[in-house]
């Protein structure tokens, strides 16, 4: 075959000399050994190996020993981390406002989210294994949305405001300290009022005298 | 030995004995039924690779990797009806696979390798480096074309494939493989011909 770039030559021809070119391609003399070669040093390697053919069902035993405990763990952790959470919620509505500052603000504050976390925690108590599992996973996406409006401004006010302002948001707690300031202005008025009576008293008797 | 009278230990000797020497016969059995199949085939399957990868090198390693799965799944080999299709089937795909991860060789490169395998002694260095060149541009030519096309192609310059060969190692039918390759060359000399009349207006 020859290939001549300036001759006359057909397009077909052209083709049919590179395909050649291609299929008289003869291997370098030396291959056939060098395959030899590699094929003993691969088949010694093997022989003086006779426990590889072991380690692949070890290695599967033991990753399928590894996936039980992970998933055991998982499991456990999921039943760890509902107890808490079910408390905070049940407790969240009563807790101090004292108290209240040490969490995170978010979790202070009865939004729908939160509101909607509870109940599937409180779900999920009731339901066993795989489905709690699957309520934890929802609960833990619930949790992961955006902060609504109120609850960054709730956040805000959490941040800058004093402990007392804080103090002012739990209605027991405000309760509680009306209920004590009207017992101050009752004793006040008490004490006061018979005290003033008294001063009135004297005054009339020192200019009947 | 007669296992009446022998003791537990000498059976579990003789026993171990034995499997070590049956396996290490089998296995001996094994890599001179490769080493034949190297010896046959080798040259075949290094024009197979050589035809994907357009380098010596690169087909001589294919050639040996083929060799080396053969030895990993020496159990198939003893159900595997034509070894002939089979190895090329193997070369075939590592070449394949080697060619996605290896760069583009440059044209003049490519060329000193048509150079290499044939020299042509009649005519002068540079119209046998121009000719190379064009032969190499034609090959770059069957890359571009559709992947099936390029493959019959590709394994048609092969005189030692007939067509029902070619067919079992793309797994497809004989006609497939004809209607393939007459659109092949026909899209291929098309394309041939607009490139001829974009460079010589």
């Amino acid at each position: 075959m020859t290939i001549e770039n300036n001759g006359p030559m057909r397009v077909e021809d052209e083709i049919d000399a590179a395909l050649k070119m291609l299929g008289d391609k003869h291997p370098p003399a030396e291959m056939l050994l060098r395959v030899h070669q590699s094929l003993e040093t691969a088949a010694m390697s093997q022989r003086a190996r006779p426990g590889r053919l072991l380690l692949i069902p070890a290695a599967g035993a033991a990753i399928a020993a590894l996936v039980l405990f992970a998933i055991f763990t998982q499991s456990h952790r999921v039943g760890r981390d509902q107890t808490p959470a079910a408390e905070n919620g049940r407790l969240l509505a009563n807790t101090p406002s004292a108290q209240a500052t040490m969490m995170p603000p978010s979790a202070t504050v009865e939004t729908e989210r939160s509101v909607e976390g509870k109940r599937l925690v409180q779900y999920s108590t009731k339901r066993g294994g795989r489905q709690n599992r699957e309520v934890a996973r929802h609960v833990t996406n619930l949790l992961s949305y955006p902060l609504t409006r109120q609850e960054k401004l709730l956040l805000q006010f959490a941040r800058n405001a004093k402990p007392v302002d804080l103090q002012a948001l739990n209605p027991e707690y405000q309760a509680k300290v009306e209920a004590q300031q009207d017992a101050e202005f009752a004793a006040y008025l008490k004490s006061g009022g018979s005290s003033d009576t008294e001063g009135a008293t004297q005054t009339q008797q020192s200019t009947q005298e | 030995m007669d296992v009446r009278t022998a003791t537990n230990e000498q059976i579990l000797t003789w026993t171990l004995g034995r499997t070590v020497g049956q396996s290490e016969c089998g296995a001996a059995d094994t890599l001179s039924q490769i080493s034949g199949l190297a010896t046959h085939h080798s040259a075949l399957l290094f024009r197979v690779a050589f035809s994907v990868l357009r380098h010596a090198n690169d087909a001589e390693d294919v050639v040996q990797e083929t060799f080396l799965r053969v030895l990993k799944n020496q159990r198939k080999l003893a159900s595997i009806e034509n070894p002939r299709i089979w190895l090329v089937r193997i070369a075939w795909n590592l070449a394949l696979d080697r060619k996605r991860r290896l760069r583009e060789i440059p044209l003049h490169e490519e060329a000193e390798e048509i150079l290499n395998n044939r020299p042509s002694p009649d005519s002068s260095a540079e119209i046998t480096m121009g000719a190379a060149q064009g032969c190499a541009r034609i090959l770059r030519m069957i890359d571009k074309l559709p992947r099936k096309e390029q493959e019959v192609l590709r394994l048609s310059a092969l005189e030692e494939l007939e067509t029902p060969e070619i067919a079992a190692i793309l797994k497809t039918t004989e006609s497939s493989v004809r209607s393939c390759l007459f659109r092949a060359r026909q899209r291929l000399r098309e394309r041939m011909e607009r490139e001829e009349r974009r460079v010589k207006p």
